[in-house]
């Protein structure tokens, strides 16, 4: 190709058919042909159960979500050092430090140190999994509990528990796949499906939480989900209606013959109707017994409020719910750290001791994944005088059953609980290691939209082998 | 224009063995591709079916009514003014269709009333449902739409999602979409509203029928399909909740949802 002038490069590449354009074209076309191949599970029922990547560990989870950040110092990660130098102005932070709330003491056959706040948590130490090096990129709330459910602070994008429900579809076809239980308002984005199909996106159940006392009134209602009973019609009536809808229906498919279209239609009043039917037995409490009410806090006021939805999560994963998540609010503690968060670890502690055992008794908590945290944790150093800042360069979350070593702590922060420094997780590294439970590979569940693969971990995240029973 | 008088464009979307056999997945254009009908024109048809519909643009927005708290996390606990166009005799855009139980004020002022209490001191924690279900009888792309609450009638049919960028709107088929067909205030108001417009209209039961086909699906009604729905009439027992229950099953079947 030198000697000649006519030779040039861009003749070259005009002339011959293995030019660049040639390349790139034969790339597109080759990739194009791959997408229509994988193209999304366009089927009748996208909800079915599907295949997983690798044998799962768990099959469903349970995300207990305390927003507004749980300090980590003084519940799961436990600094003496941070006790020897209360009230110095050393280490990361420009304020002095604050010790502890509240002791901590070893527990359980394990040893795990878990702070004097949580009494009954503690009780079983030797199922909780420790990871007390988590960080995040986006500090200020209420922004980051948005990375926390979608792994994207900046875009409107699916949530875990859409994208566990997009993997693995549901086990029981006439209840709502993923449950958000008293998500607060304006919230849709953490539980909703972005750009997933709207079947995946989270179904509200339960009066919507505003942080703050307003919870404990609100939560004494009986949770609903929306258009779930008719305000006029008996069952009886209702049932007569749809009959009379459905031969309509059938007339149609028989007028028409093939439109799959009503067929789904036809399928999705059946599914309705049955839903109408199950949910609110499903979420009638009155039917659990007086010692599990008890052993979920439902005897007292201060609990009862956290305690209701723990136990319709047990019953929502027993009936086949793929990811319940609990939502508690007012953990932000900017200041009066000692009283409010002695208030919520109470309102939050019999519960959650309660479900754990109620889910181990129950033979549930082996192939359940319960987890428990916060959108980021707190300082070490005081903020006024009685307060603590958010901190997202390290705090601490637990996990629980499912696959998950009981009894064990993961990662470490530095000297005064600031930032992690061993075995940094960060959230895509927290939900990758999540699906990897579900027996999803992050880097293989993808959904095309706008013209490319989407992944929960985007390019990121890795798998947190460590803590894999 | 081109495009709209085309052959293909103006197809029928009935369904023929013959081509079937020769164009299953309808890639050649066989025969015109049944579609869904969008969230706004689903909703607009209803209030179009039973006279509601109201084409005035409302005046103001729903959400200014509504104080910060209802629209995010930290907004203030705010007090709900009443708003001028929610008083009785309001301007046209607000008129209420709120059917035939409608009393005084307009549904919008119940609906605050309902979410604020007596005092019209609006408390988010006792918030249950949307604050934008309101039954107001305008248009659907008048309807509020704010950052993470959409009214429930576009939500539950494939709204496009208002914080993101949507080339094409999903096309989905749930279960929440039926129990909004089943269950919810509006399509129930709008049902008991067509059905006193059928008793108006017209005296003897078949032509009730006939014209509830025509209004619903702007054609008559089939042998097989005025058989089902007599029969389904003479099971009920008070003469206007059945046909009101008639009607509201002529919005809830697949017919009603697709573009044929």
């Amino acid at each position: 190709m030198t000697g000649t002038t006519g030779d040039t490069r861009r003749r070259l590449l005009q002339t011959a058919s293995a030019g660049f354009g040639y390349v790139a074209l034969a790339g597109l076309l080759a990739r194009a042909d791959e997408s229509s191949e994988l193209a999304q599970p366009q089927v009748a029922q996208p909800l079915a159960p599907r295949p997983t990547h690798f044998p799962p560990r768990a099959k469903r989870v349970i995300f207990l979500c305390m927003q507004g950040g749980p300090s980590h110092v003084d519940t799961f990660d436990y600094k003496p050092q941070l006790i020897a130098d209360a009230g110095k102005t050393i280490g990361a932070g420009r304020r002095s430090l604050m010790a502890p709330v509240s002791p901590f003491r070893q527990r359980g056959q394990s040893g795990l140190w878990i702070s004097d706040l949580f009494p009954s948590l503690a009780e079983q130490a030797d199922k909780l999994c420790l990871l007390r090096s988590l960080h995040c990129d986006q500090p200020p709330p209420p922004r980051a509990v948005t990375p926390m459910h979608t792994g994207n602070a900046q875009f409107v994008r699916p949530s875990l528990g859409a994208w566990t429900l997009y993997g693995l579809g549901t086990e029981n076809d006439s209840l709502p796949g993923f449950v958000a239980l008293n998500a607060p308002p304006a919230s849709a984005q953490n539980y909703g499906s972005a750009f997933l199909p709207a079947v995946y996106q989270g179904s509200r159940v339960g009066p919507s939480v505003q942080r703050g006392p307003a919870q404990a009134r609100a939560a004494g209602t009986a949770p609903a989900l929306p258009d779930i009973r008719n305000p006029r019609m008996s069952r009886d009536a209702q049932r007569r209606q749809l009959d009379f809808i459905q031969e309509l229906n059938r007339q149609k498919l028989e007028r028409e013959e093939v439109q799959p279209g009503v067929e789904g239609v036809i399928e999705s009043y059946e599914l309705a109707f049955r839903m109408q039917d199950s949910l609110p037995d499903l979420m009638d409490l009155s039917a659990e017994s007086q010692a599990t009410q008890t052993l979920y806090g439902l005897d007292e006021n201060q609990t009862s409020v956290f305690g209701r939805p723990c136990l319709l999560a047990r019953r929502f994963v027993e009936a086949g719910v793929r990811f319940v998540e609990i939502n508690h609010g007012n953990w932000d503690h900017h200041a009066r750290l000692e009283t409010d968060l002695q208030a919520r670890s109470r309102e939050v502690d019999r519960p959650i001791a309660g479900l754990l055992a109620d889910l181990d008794q129950r033979g549930l908590l082996k192939d359940t994944l319960v987890m428990w945290g916060g959108e980021f944790g707190r300082t070490p150093d005081a903020q006024n005088g009685s307060g603590r800042d958010h901190n997202h360069r390290g705090y601490t979350y637990w996990m629980a059953g499912g696959g998950v070593k009981g009894g064990f702590s993961y990662g470490s922060t530095d000297e005064h609980g600031a930032a992690a420094v061993e075995n940094k997780c960060h959230v895509h590294d927290w939900h990758a290691t999540i699906l990897h439970l579900l027996g999803l590979d992050h880097t293989k569940l993808t959904y095309r939209y706008a013209g490319r693969n989407f992944r929960l971990t985007d390019v990121y995240g890795n798998v947190v082998h460590d803590i894999l029973s | 224009r081109e495009i709209v008088s085309s052959r293909a464009y103006r197809l029928s979307s009935a369904w023929n063995r013959q081509r079937f056999e020769q164009d299953p997945d309808n890639l050649y254009f066989a025969r015109a591709q049944p579609r869904r009908l969008q969230a706004e024109v689903l909703r607009d048809c209803m209030l179009a079916a039973s006279g509601r519909l109201d084409l005035q643009r409302p005046r103001g927005s729903m959400v200014a009514q509504y104080p910060a708290a209802i629209l995010g996390p930290n907004g203030p606990v705010g007090t709900v003014m009443a708003p001028a166009a929610t008083r009785p005799g309001a301007g046209p855009g607000m008129s209420p269709a709120g059917g035939p139980e409608t009393s005084t004020g307009g549904p919008l002022a119940r609906r605050l009333q309902q979410l604020g209490g007596a005092a019209g001191r609006f408390r988010p924690g006792q918030v249950q449902g949307n604050p934008f279900d309101a039954s107001v009888a305008y248009r659907s792309v008048y309807l509020p739409v704010a950052r993470g609450l959409l009214p429930r009638a576009l939500e539950v049919f494939d709204f496009a999602e208002p914080s993101m960028v949507i080339g094409q709107r999903e096309s989905s088929n749930t279960p929440a979409q039926a129990l909004y067909l089943l269950n919810n205030r509006f399509v129930i108001e709008q049902s008991e509203v067509l059905a006193s417009r059928l008793q108006q209209e017209s005296a003897d039961r078949t032509s009730q029928i006939q014209l509830a086909f025509r209004l619903v699906y702007g054609r008559a009604a089939t042998e097989q399909e005025l058989a089902a729905s007599q029969s389904f009439l003479l099971q009920a027992a008070d003469v206007s909740v059945g046909l009101a229950e008639f009607c509201q099953a002529l919005f809830a079947t697949a017919e009603f949802r697709y573009v044929n």
